[in-house]
């Protein structure tokens, strides 16, 4: 029993430590670059820090501005929705953008977000655009809103 | 006689003339297209693909099912029968792709959901002077979608929609890239966002309400030189969001009872040289949240029993709070950091507890809105539960006798004794 308790005991403790996305509330959690309401479940991003403490956006724009002014954050690791409707989160690093004048993302300034290339250039060929690179991502983010 | 007969045959032509131009008008004047079981036109679809420019299409009193119509010429599109047209739940309902278009009396159902396409049952593109009036819209995705145009009147329409999720909810009246745009009278309810503009400019909302929206009465993003008057903005899910825009105008608004840990009366963020004048806050979890945004002259509102009347984050610089009337809030001001860059003048307080000796209507000691236990609260929310102990009076009073945690520059020096008319 003890055995047992301590088991369950350990995994909370574990849980609570990972640095793991967890879900996001949408229509309930809000933005914490923008304040707002995070209500598309095509776009939602998260930033967990090496803590575990985990800061929910609306856009992978409000994702990259909040990244890019808390730069001295090391070991954070960064979550965007894969574009299919289904609201999963997948880490930036094996993700691809998009860059499409038609696919509206919520803070205007139309990025997407895909688990593979494949699904990219799906999306490419439907509605136009451009892959874009994180790094170019976050330089294009900062020249839109002047930072 | 040949004199004569020249004048006659003068005369004769003058007449020929003026008969020939009288008859220019008769043949370009409009033709009225009838639609309806009874009449020539038994779809829509045709009457549309029929008409010519300055033509009227009239709908009689029955349930269209079509989707996906396209009006591209200048054309007057109506009902007086109260017609409907219903999308099914597939697809968008209308198109408008032409300038100086007239859409009144027609009912709008049921629009099909897209998570990529903003299905709408009216949707104006790239468009001058168009007028749409006068319309019910029911269970709809968005409302009335307006991309790239200018010059437009959207006026006494009456938006609902009834989905629960807002992920399956679109924008009542959705505006973007847009110009010299005029909202005025419409009702709003149910939709994701009741009214939405988003890099739009020179635009005016004027007398709308906007009530029980899933998210935002009113969404204004990007749009600079806008203003909003006299509209209600009432049990939003999360009140008005005003972001990101410089010089907007926000005059005798009500904001009534939006309530919920991230709703606001307002939510300012990122906003600049603007001004709130003569607005009612009334019932909300907090009146107006300011974040980022500097120069706003908030003057002549009042703010009557919201959780915080004004949560003002440090990071807003000279704002000034004028002639506002703070009555029965939990909290009249709170804020995050022991610096202030805002002013308060002559605002009546009902938590004042000075005296006015020389009865000039001026207390004559300064009032301190921010208590030091909404500094905790804003902090760490939980504390909130012990808002009304003694414990906490009797901290407050201390720290307003000795202020040493509360911005010591946020303060009133001028309280005004008598609630301002």
């Amino acid at each position: 029993m003890r055995k047992i308790i301590l088991c369950i005991i350990l995994l909370l403790l574990f849980n609570y430590c990972s640095n793991k996305p967890e879900p996001i509330n949408y229509g309930h959690d809000s933005c914490e670059n923008c304040r707002m309401i995070i209500s598309n479940p095509n776009y939602g991003a998260e930033l967990v820090t090496s803590k575990g403490k985990v800061y929910k956006f609306d856009s992978i724009e409000c994702l990259a501005d909040f990244s890019m002014s808390n730069e001295n954050n090391i070991n954070t690791t960064l979550w965007v929705t894969n574009f299919n409707g289904n609201a999963e989160l997948i880490n930036k690093e094996v993700s691809f953008f998009l860059l499409s004048e038609n696919l509206r993302s919520p803070m205007g300034l139309n990025l997407t977000a895909f688990s593979s290339i494949i699904e990219l250039d799906n999306m490419k060929q439907q509605h136009g655009g451009s892959e874009i690179k994180w790094k170019e991502l976050l330089g294009y983010v900062k020249e839109k809103w002047n930072k | 006689m040949l004199k004569k007969n020249g004048i006659n045959s003068y005369i004769s032509k003058l007449v020929i003339t003026l008969i020939y131009l009288w008859s220019i008008p008769i043949t370009l004047s409009s033709k009225e297209l009838h639609v309806g079981k009874n009449y020539n036109f038994k779809t829509i679809k045709d009457a549309l693909s029929a008409c010519q420019k300055f033509d009227t299409i009239i709908l009689h009193n029955e349930h269209f099912i079509e989707s996906n119509l396209i009006i591209d010429k200048k054309i007057t599109f109506k009902s007086n029968e109260g017609a409907v047209i219903d999308g099914e739940g597939k697809n968008q309902i209308l198109t408008i792709l032409a300038d100086s278009v007239l859409v009144s009396g027609i009912k709008f159902i049921n629009t099909g959901i897209s998570f990529i396409d903003d299905n709408s049952a009216i949707k104006l593109d790239s468009v001058k002077g168009c007028i749409i009036k006068n319309n019910i819209f029911e269970n709809n995705f968005f409302g009335i979608y307006l991309a790239r145009s200018s010059d437009i009147l959207i006026t006494e329409n009456k938006l609902k929609a009834y989905n629960k999720k807002e992920s399956y909810s679109g924008n009542g009246i959705h505006l973007w890239y847009c110009k010299d745009i005029k909202v005025i009278k419409n009702y709003v309810s149910g939709h994701r966002d009741g009214i939405y503009f988003e890099f739009v400019k020179e635009s005016y909302i004027k007398n709308n309400k906007s009530e029980g929206n899933l998210r935002y009465g009113l969404h204004f993003m990007f749009s600079d030189d806008c203003s909003y008057t006299n509209n209600k903005f009432i049990n939003n899910g999360a009140g008005v969001a005003v972001m990101y825009t410089k010089n907007v105008k926000m005059l005798g608004n009500e904001f009534v009872s939006n309530w919920g840990a991230a709703s606001y009366g307002i939510l300012l963020k990122d906003i600049a040289d603007s001004e709130i004048k003569n607005n009612y806050f009334i019932k909300n979890s907090s009146g107006i949240y300011i974040e980022g945004s500097n120069r706003i002259k908030v003057e002549g509102n009042n703010f009557e029993e919201n959780g915080w009347a004004i949560r003002l984050m440090a990071n807003s610089m000279d704002n000034h709070f004028i002639k506002n009337n703070f009555m029965a809030n939990s909290f009249d001001v709170s804020t995050n950091s022991i610096k202030n860059f805002n002013t308060f003048e002559n605002n009546y307080w009902s938590e004042y507890k000075g005296y006015d000796i020389d009865k000039d209507g001026i207390g004559d000691i300064p009032f301190r809105p921010v208590k030091l236990f909404s500094l905790v609260v804003e902090k760490n929310k939980p504390t909130l539960i012990l808002i009304r102990s003694l414990f906490v009076d009797i901290l407050d009073a201390a720290e307003r006798i000795f202020p040493i945690l509360t911005p010591e520059t946020l303060l009133d020096n001028s309280p005004s004794m008598k609630k301002i008319l």
